[in-house]
C-alpha cells in the first residue's frame, strides 16, 4: 500500500515538473533588436541598422526580463511568443547597464494572454542542476541546455566593463542568442544567461537571483539608480607583521588599502589601513572573503545587496579598537567614461572643423589596437584619474576626436587624440567648460592648448564660416551635442 | 753608383709611370676592403632586468675599420667598457687582443686599439669622404665567414634623424641595399672614400648610415664627459603652418615662418633662455621655415634639429632670433650637457649593469627604459605614461618594487609588483639609496612601505627586526650572491 502511494506521489511530482517545464518554455520569448551604434570618433554619425537576436522571459506585471546588451542602442524591438510567428512591438521600460538587465513592456496586452510569468528563485547551490532556455543563434525553435552550477563568484560584467558582480558559472552550453534567457531550477528562475569567456571551455555565465532581485527592487520607485559601492579597495591581511603593526588580536579581518574617488562620505568615515571585520553581520576573513550562503566570496558582494544611498553596518578595527559604522553606499556615475556607455550618443562640439568629444572607453575601443596601445596618456587620463583627487575624478577629459578639413583649417597640423587642456585661456575639464570657454575668444581668436603643450588658433569669424560650410558638406545636424549628465 | 740610381728611377718611371699617373681613378674603383675592414669579436656580460643579479656571457661579431693613428673605428652599439675584444683582419683565423680606447654612446661611435705591432702590418687606413653624396650608388662591405661580402647600396635620401642610442639629432643617410641583417657597422664606401657606417637595417632592405662627416666631427669633439659632447636642443616644438596661430601672436603669416616652442627643459630642468610659446625665426644665422627646415649650404633643405650638432658642441651657445611678447628678440641658446641617466624615467644604455636592492625578498630597481622594456607586459598604465610623457610629478626619479622572492617574511606579498614606491617609513623614495636609507630608519619596529596610486596595492608592512635575517635567508635560498648592486651606501 505504502509502495503504491509512493508511486502515485512520484508520478504526481513528474507530471508537475513536466507541466512546470512546459509553462516555463511558454514564458520564454525571442527578441529581435534592430540597433544602431554611435560612432565615437565622428560622434554625429551612427552605424547602419543591424538586427540582433536574444531571449527573454515574462515576469510578473506583464513585463519581459532580458539582458541590457540584448536591447541596447535599439531603434526597434520585436518580441515573439513561444511557437507564435506574430511579432509584437516592445519597448524598454527600465535598463540597468551595470548589471546587464532590462525589463521590456509590450503595448499589445494580447501578448501576455495565457502566459504565466516566471518567478525569481534563490541562489542555487554549487553542483545543482539548471536548465537554460533561449533562442541561440537566432533559431526559430526554443533551445534547452542542461548543466550544473560549477562556481559562484564575482566576475567582470563585460557589457559595462568596469563593474564586477556575483556570477554563476555553468557547464550548460550557452551561445549567442541565449542572452536574456532564464536558467531554471525547480520551476524558478535562478539566473539570466548573459556572457561567455572565450578563454574557457564549457563555461557560460548567468546573472544570479541576488542581482535580479536588486534590479527589480531598484526600479520599484520608477527610476533605476544602479548598484552602489562602498568606495574602497580591500587587500588581504595574512602577513603577521602587518597584523601585529595593526595590533589585531586574532586572525580575522582584511585591510582597507585605499579609498576611491569620489566617495566623500566614505573618506570621512573610513581610513586607509582600517581593518574590515564584519559587513552586515558577516565576518570578513583575512583574505577579504565572507561565507555567503555556503560559498566563500569577496566581501564586496554585501555592498551590492544594498540599494543606492542605503547604509550598510560594518565593523572595523582602527587604532587597536573595534568600531561600528553605518556606511552609506552610492551608485557612482562619475566613472561612466571608464566603462561602456549606452542610451546617450557621445557629446561633441565642433570649432572650425576641429571636433572635440569626451575621452572614454568607447572612444578607445573604436581605435585600432596599435593606436590604442600607443596612447599611454589617454589610458592614464581615462583610468588613473579616479585615483588622484575628488576634482580630478569628476573631471571629464576632452580630446580632439577628428578634424574635418576645409580650406580655412587645412594648415592646422594638430594630431588627433590630443587632450585639450585650455580654450581661450580657460581650463577645460568637461564639455560644459568647452561650451562656456567658446563664448570668450581672445582678441578675435579661439586659442587652443593641448596636453602636450601644442597650441593652435582660429579666427572666430573664420571658424564659424568653416563650421557652417562643413555642416552642409557632410550633412552634420549641428555643431554640438552636449548632454547634462549631472 | 749614381748612374745606377738614376737608371733605376728611370726604369721605375718607365715601367710603372703609366699606372702611377692613373692612380686616382684606379683607387676609386679598387678599394681593397680586406686591407681596411676588420671583424671585431665582442665578449661581454649581459644582464636580465627581471633577475638583475644574474650575469650572462655573450659573444658577437661586428665590423670595424682601420683609420689613421692605428685606430679601429666602429659603432658603439653592443660595446661595453668591461667587454673583451678580439680583432680578425684579412679573413685570417688569427685574432688580436684589442682594448676599447673610447666610446661615445650618444653619437654611437667607438675606437679600439690593438697593441700587437704585427696587426698593423699590411693594413690600410681609410680616408673619410669630405662630403655626403646625395644620389647614386655606394658600396657596402662586411666580413662573412672569412670572406668579404660586397653589396651595392642605392642612396634614398639624406635627412636629419635621431642617433640610434640617444636623442642626438644628426644627418643620416638612408640607402637601399640587398645586404641582409645589416646595421652592425658595415662600412659604406664611395670608391675609396668612407661615406659612413651602418647603424641599422630594416626588413624592407633599407640601411641607415652614420655619415663619415659626422663621425669625423664627433671624434674631434669627443664624447660628453671626456670631451665636449654634442650639441642638443632640449625643447619640443611645433610647426607654424597655421596662419591664424602666427596672427594671434602678432606676426604676419605672409612674411614670417619659424617654429613654435611647446616645451622646454625636457632632459635638463635648469632655466633656459627659451620659453613656451616663443617663435624661433633664425638659428645660427639660418632662417627657419614654418615646418622647421633651413637651407643648408651643402645639403639643401634639412630639419633645424641638425643645427644643434652641425658645428656646435655642448656648452656652446647658438644665437637665435625669436618672437616673444610681440617683439623680435635675439637670445643665445646654451646647448645643455645631456645626461641620459637623468630624467623621471632615464634612458640608460640598454646593456648597462642593472642596479637593484633586495630587502626581505622584495626586489627594488630604479625605473628606467631598460627596466620598462623588461616589464613591458606587466607594467601599469601609470608606469607607461610616466615613461612616455616624462611628466612633472614632483619627484626626480622613481624606484619600482619589481617582484618578490617568496619567503615566510613576506607572506601575502608574493604576487605583488611592479609597484612604484612613494615612501618608506615616511621618507620619500627617489633612488635605491633612499630605499637603503629608509630601511635603516624603521618606525616603531616596523617598515611601512607606501606605493604610488596605481589601482594596485598601496600599503605594505614588514617587521624591522627580522629584515636582515630574512634578506640573508632569501639570498641563500635563491642562490643570489649579493643583496644589491650599484647602491652607494654613502649617498643619502
Amino acid at each position: 500500500m505504502l509502495r503504491f502511494r509512493n508511486k502515485i506521489f512520484l508520478l504526481c511530482v513528474l507530471i508537475s515538473s513536466f507541466l512546470q517545464a512546459n509553462e516555463a518554455e511558454r514564458a520564454v520569448v525571442k527578441i529581435i533588436n534592430f540597433s544602431q551604434l554611435p560612432d565615437w570618433q565622428e560622434p554625429w554619425k551612427f552605424s547602419q541598422v543591424t538586427p540582433g537576436a536574444g531571449s527573454g522571459f515574462v515576469i510578473k506585471g506583464n513585463r519581459i526580463m532580458t539582458n541590457a546588451h540584448v536591447v541596447s542602442w535599439s531603434r526597434q524591438l520585436l518580441v515573439f511568443r513561444y511557437q507564435d510567428p506574430q511579432p509584437y512591438r516592445a519597448s524598454i521600460e527600465f535598463i540597468g547597464h551595470d548589471c546587464d538587465l532590462a525589463v521590456l513592456k509590450v503595448d499589445d496586452p494580447a501578448f501576455f494572454e495565457g502566459l504565466t510569468p516566471l518567478e525569481i528563485g534563490e541562489l542555487p547551490a554549487v553542483r545543482s542542476s539548471v536548465t537554460t532556455y533561449g533562442y541561440p543563434a537566432g533559431g526559430q525553435q526554443i533551445s534547452y541546455t542542461s548543466g550544473v552550477i560549477s562556481r559562484i563568484e564575482i566576475q567582470r560584467y563585460s557589457h559595462i566593463f568596469n563593474r564586477h558582480f556575483l556570477t554563476l558559472q555553468t557547464d550548460a552550453a550557452l551561445n549567442p542568442g541565449n542572452s536574456g534567457g532564464p536558467a531554471i531550477q525547480d520551476g524558478f528562475v535562478v539566473g539570466v544567461s548573459f556572457q561567455g569567456n572565450p578563454e574557457l571551455e564549457n563555461a557560460g555565465f548567468i546573472i544570479p537571483p541576488e542581482i535580479i532581485h536588486h534590479f527589480l527592487k531598484d526600479i520599484e520607485d520608477g527610476y533605476y539608480h544602479g548598484f552602489p559601492d562602498a568606495g574602497f579597495n580591500v587587500a588581504s591581511l595574512h602577513n603577521p607583521a602587518f597584523r601585529e603593526y595593526l595590533q589585531l588580536p586574532n586572525g580575522e579581518g582584511a585591510r582597507i588599502d585605499y579609498i576611491l574617488e569620489p566617495y566623500p562620505e566614505t573618506r570621512q568615515l573610513i581610513k586607509e589601513n582600517d581593518v574590515l571585520l564584519e559587513i552586515d553581520g558577516y565576518s570578513v576573513g583575512s583574505d577579504g572573503m565572507i561565507l555567503y550562503k555556503g560559498n566563500r566570496m569577496q566581501a564586496s558582494v554585501l555592498f551590492d545587496n544594498a540599494q543606492h544611498q542605503e547604509k550598510v553596518p560594518v565593523k572595523i578595527w582602527r587604532d587597536g579598537t573595534e568600531q561600528s559604522i553605518d556606511l552609506p553606499v552610492f551608485a557612482n556615475t562619475e566613472d561612466r567614461l571608464s566603462g561602456r556607455q549606452y542610451d546617450t550618443p557621445p557629446p561633441y562640439l565642433m570649432i572650425g572643423g576641429l571636433v572635440f568629444t569626451e575621452l572614454s572607453l568607447d572612444f578607445l575601443r573604436d581605435l585600432d589596437r596599435d593606436q590604442r596601445s600607443n596612447d599611454a596618456e589617454l589610458l592614464y587620463q581615462l583610468f588613473y584619474r579616479n585615483l588622484q583627487d575628488e576634482d580630478s575624478s569628476r573631471a571629464k577629459p576632452i580630446l580632439l576626436s577628428s578634424k574635418l578639413n576645409h580650406p580655412g583649417n587645412i594648415d592646422l597640423r594638430i594630431p588627433k587624440r590630443l587632450i585639450l587642456t585650455h580654450l581661450n585661456d580657460q581650463p577645460i575639464q568637461s564639455m560644459q567648460d568647452l561650451q562656456a570657454a567658446l563664448q570668450s575668444p581672445v582678441d578675435g581668436f579661439h586659442l587652443f592648448v593641448f596636453s602636450n603643450h601644442m597650441m593652435e588658433a582660429l579666427e572666430v569669424e573664420n571658424a564659424d564660416a568653416i563650421d557652417q560650410a562643413l555642416l552642409k558638406a557632410y550633412q552634420i545636424p549641428a555643431t554640438c551635442r552636449i548632454h547634462d549628465h549631472e | 753608383m749614381i748612374m745606377n740610381k738614376t737608371i733605376s728611377i728611370w726604369l721605375i718611371i718607365t715601367w710603372f709611370g703609366l699606372p702611377l699617373a692613373a692612380l686616382p681613378w684606379k683607387n676609386d674603383a679598387s678599394f681593397q676592403a680586406e686591407e681596411s675592414l676588420v671583424e671585431i669579436e665582442v665578449t661581454k656580460k649581459s644582464y636580465s632586468y627581471k633577475q638583475p643579479w644574474l650575469t650572462n656571457n655573450q659573444t658577437g661579431n661586428k665590423n670595424g675599420l682601420i683609420i689613421d693613428h692605428h685606430q679601429i673605428l666602429t659603432t658603439a652599439d653592443g660595446l661595453r667598457f668591461d667587454a673583451s675584444y678580439r680583432i680578425r683582419k684579412g679573413g685570417e683565423s688569427k685574432r688580436y687582443e684589442a682594448t676599447l680606447s673610447s666610446i661615445d654612446f650618444q653619437a654611437n661611435i667607438a675606437i679600439l686599439r690593438v697593441a700587437d705591432p704585427e696587426f698593423w702590418l699590411e693594413v690600410e687606413p681609410v680616408i673619410f669622404a669630405p662630403d655626403i653624396p646625395q644620389n647614386g650608388n655606394l658600396q657596402v662591405y662586411r666580413w662573412r665567414s672569412g670572406r668579404i661580402e660586397e653589396r651595392t647600396a642605392e642612396i634614398v635620401r639624406l635627412y636629419v634623424g635621431s642617433a640610434k642610442l640617444s636623442k642626438l639629432a644628426h644627418l643620416v643617410l638612408l640607402a637601399s641595399s640587398e645586404m641582409n641583417a645589416a646595421g652592425w657597422s658595415e662600412i659604406v664606401m664611395d670608391g675609396n672614400r668612407l661615406v659612413g657606417l651602418t647603424t641599422s637595417g630594416s626588413k624592407n632592405k633599407q640601411i641607415m648610415i652614420l655619415p663619415a662627416t659626422f663621425i669625423a666631427a664627433a671624434l674631434e669633439r669627443g664624447p660628453c664627459g671626456e670631451g665636449m659632447g654634442h650639441g642638443f636642443f632640449d625643447f619640443y616644438w611645433m610647426p607654424s603652418n597655421n596662419p591664424a596661430l602666427l596672427k594671434s601672436k602678432g606676426l604676419d603669416p605672409k612674411s614670417s615662418g619659424g617654429i613654435i616652442v611647446t616645451r622646454t627643459g625636457i632632459l635638463k630642468k635648469e632655466a633656459t633662455s627659451l620659453r613656451e610659446g616663443d617663435v624661433i625665426l633664425k638659428i645660427d644665422g639660418f632662417t627657419i621655415d614654418k615646418e622647421g627646415k633651413y637651407i643648408d649650404p651643402k645639403y639643401g633643405r634639412l630639419s633645424f634639429k641638425g643645427l644643434s650638432s652641425r658645428s656646435h658642441a655642448t656648452g656652446e651657445t647658438i644665437p637665435m632670433e625669436i618672437w616673444r611678447d610681440r617683439q623680435m628678440q635675439t637670445i643665445n641658446y646654451l646647448l645643455p650637457r645631456v645626461d641620459y641617466n637623468q630624467g623621471l624615467v632615464p634612458s640608460r644604455q640598454q646593456d648597462a649593469e642593472p642596479r637593484y636592492l633586495i630587502a626581505g625578498g622584495l626586489i627594488f630597481q630604479p625605473m628606467d627604459d631598460p627596466l620598462m622594456q623588461a616589464l613591458s607586459k606587466t607594467s601599469s598604465g601609470a608606469m607607461d605614461y610616466f615613461q612616455e610623457m616624462q611628466p612633472e610629478i614632483g619627484r626626480p626619479s622613481l624606484v619600482v618594487l619589481t617582484s618578490v622572492l617568496p619567503d615566510d617574511y613576506n607572506l601575502d606579498y608574493e604576487n605583488i609588483g611592479p609597484l612604484m614606491l612613494d615612501c618608506i617609513n615616511g621618507l620619500p623614495i627617489h633612488t635605491l639609496e633612499d630605499v637603503a636609507h629608509a630601511f635603516a630608519n624603521p618606525l616603531n619596529g616596523f617598515h611601512h612601505l607606501k606605493f604610488m596610486d596605481d589601482f594596485n596595492l598601496k600599503h605594505l608592512v614588514l617587521k624591522a627586526k627580522t629584515l636582515q635575517d630574512a634578506t640573508e635567508r632569501v639570498l641563500q635560498h635563491y642562490r643570489i650572491r649579493s643583496a644589491s648592486r650599484g647602491v652607494d651606501p654613502l649617498k643619502p
